[in-house]
């Protein structure tokens, strides 16, 4: 146990007494029959009642709708019969359900149920968002093979020559997917989802380093488009390379109201990332004389159109290179980052 | 679950389960209320906890029980206010029993105090499982399963709990976290 939990449970350790005349009245009330049997057979009448006002309703429904003739009163009887052989049965089932487990779950019970329908302001008021589910379909892109992964909302690609995964188009308004339990659940459904994708992310007894969760913490937040309360996603995580997906809004009831664009400050982020992935790759294979200062590259920064999409195109000086010039390595990277998805194309370097 | 095991129970475990009320609510009234609503929810709903032959594990499992029907009970009441409940700073609460404790320093239950209204003012559902966890001393299983969520949420509702309260620690000037 580390030392905030024993902390933690330290501090928990010291909780006031309890007023003794509380629990003596608590008990006095349990012990009451009178108290039991009112609580005990609280559903009884009321369903007795309830079967007797379906009864009346049926009789006055047939009275009010019988052809003007001569009332027929075998009917209305009939009627009434069923209506007493309902109120019957229904009495037979008062018994409390016999159970073999020997502790339920209370959210099983509904307390003041509330339909979901009407839950769904108090779910959008919430930090509810979606699921992340789906079974894999390898498909062949521009850029080699991807795998598609769909479920009831959005469709990934993940690219299997590079691990990027590629934003995720929406799937229509006819979907109606199942609220997740809050952020919290989210995220988690998003750890399933990369679980899923990259098994050997996680480490050997299934569960996430801090560090790993801490890749959470960051990106997902909160954010008010077009006067609505939205849920921002842009997950992002690193597994040796650097890629991310792109942002994506989703509405409390689950639809996606906008993809924002990256802004000028994230794309510089997100090509720096690209570049030092870059530049660690070429380190691994022994090329040593990228092994530069990168704190000195400096970064230009302009909007660009390419295949008709948007793009900043993030440019890198090497400042390290006008310092001395005898240095052997490049003077500028650069590469374009997609304004919607966040995708990083086109990373390139001067010879 | 009989009368005279319902009483068994508050004898056992009715301070432990007032405790947990007081840690959700953070103050006397409120926790006492909370405290008599479970258990009187518990005559209501006691033929779903059987206690067969009367073992610490049986009752062990009522508390829990309880504790999970004071935590559903705390998040309705909440749920029907507008605003979050004008709760009592826990600090300023006079009762604690930490100050019956001569031996400890000032420092300590100055410490301890300070970590106690981090875990106080966590929102509710990270709260709820805080308590359960540590207070409670419930497994992150039992936990899923009384609240009805995957275990992969109470971990990470604990686990940003945890970041919560060891941000706010820290802030406060507080190592260790």
């Amino acid at each position: 146990m580390k030392d905030i939990d024993k902390k933690i449970k330290e501090s928990l350790k010291d909780a006031p007494e309890l007023d003794s005349g509380v629990n003596e009245r608590i008990i006095e009330k349990i012990n009451d029959d009178d108290y039991n049997k009112e609580k005990g057979s609280l559903v009884k009448p009321i369903l007795i009642v309830a079967a007797f006002a379906v009864a009346i309703a049926v009789i006055f429904f047939i009275k009010n709708n019988a052809p003007k003739t001569e009332p027929d009163n075998s009917l209305v009887s009939t009627v009434t019969e069923e209506a007493k052989s309902d109120t019957i049965d229904t009495e037979k089932n008062m018994e409390p359900p016999e159970t073999e487990t020997s502790v339920t779950p209370y959210s099983d019970v509904p307390i003041d149920y509330v339909p979901v329908e009407e839950r769904k302001e108090e779910i959008a008021d919430d930090d509810d968002i979606y699921s992340f589910a789906g079974e894999p379909v390898t498909e062949v892109g521009e850029d080699g093979e991807y795998k598609i992964y769909e479920d009831s909302m959005f469709e990934y690609s993940v690219s299997l020559k590079n691990g990027t995964l590629c934003l995720i188009t929406t799937k229509g308004d006819d979907i109606k997917p199942e609220a997740a339990e809050d952020e919290a659940h989210m995220i988690d459904m998003v750890k399933s989802y990369i679980d899923k994708v990259y098994p050997d992310f996680g480490t050997e007894d299934g569960e996430w380093t801090v560090e790993q969760e801490q890749i959470f913490d960051s990106v997902i937040y909160r954010k008010e488009i077009l006067g609505e309360q939205t849920v921002v996603v842009n997950f992002m995580f690193d597994k040796e390379h650097v890629f991310r997906a792109g942002n994506i809004f989703i509405n409390g009831d689950g639809t996606v109201v906008e993809k924002a664009e990256i802004t000028e400050e994230e794309a510089i982020e997100l090509a720096r990332e690209k570049i030092y992935a870059y530049i660690e790759g070429y380190k691994k294979i022994g090329k040593t004389f990228y092994a530069h200062d990168l704190t000195k590259l400096e970064p230009e920064v302009k909007r660009n159109t390419i295949k008709g999409e948007s793009y900043w195109s993030v440019k890198f000086n090497n400042k390290a290179v006008e310092e001395n010039p005898d240095l052997v390595e490049p003077y500028f990277y650069g590469c374009d980052v997609n304004v919607v998805t966040g995708e990083v194309i086109h990373v390139s370097s001067s010879k | 679950m009989t009368a005279a095991e319902i009483n068994e129970l508050i004898k056992k475990y009715g301070q432990a389960i007032y405790g947990f009320c007081w840690y959700l609510c953070g103050n006397k009234n409120d926790a006492e209320e909370l405290y008599q609503d479970t258990m009187l929810k518990l005559v209501e709903l006691k033929h779903r906890v059987v206690i067969k032959s009367g073992t610490e594990d049986e009752y062990l499992g009522a508390k829990k029980f309880c504790l999970a029907v004071a935590s559903r009970l705390f998040k309705h009441r909440i749920g029907k206010q507008t605003e979050r409940p004008e709760m009592v700073p826990i600090e300023d609460c006079t009762d604690l029993s930490l100050e019956e404790n001569a031996e400890k320093s000032f420092l300590e239950k100055e410490e301890k105090i300070k970590l106690r209204k981090a875990v106080s003012d966590l929102p509710y559902k990270k709260k709820i499982v805080t308590l359960m966890y540590y207070y409670g001393e419930m497994e992150i299983k039992e936990i899923a399963k009384m609240l009805h969520i995957p275990e992969g949420t109470v971990k990470s509702r604990l686990n940003s709990a945890k970041a919560d309260i060891k941000h706010k620690m820290e802030e406060q000037g507080y190592e260790g976290y």
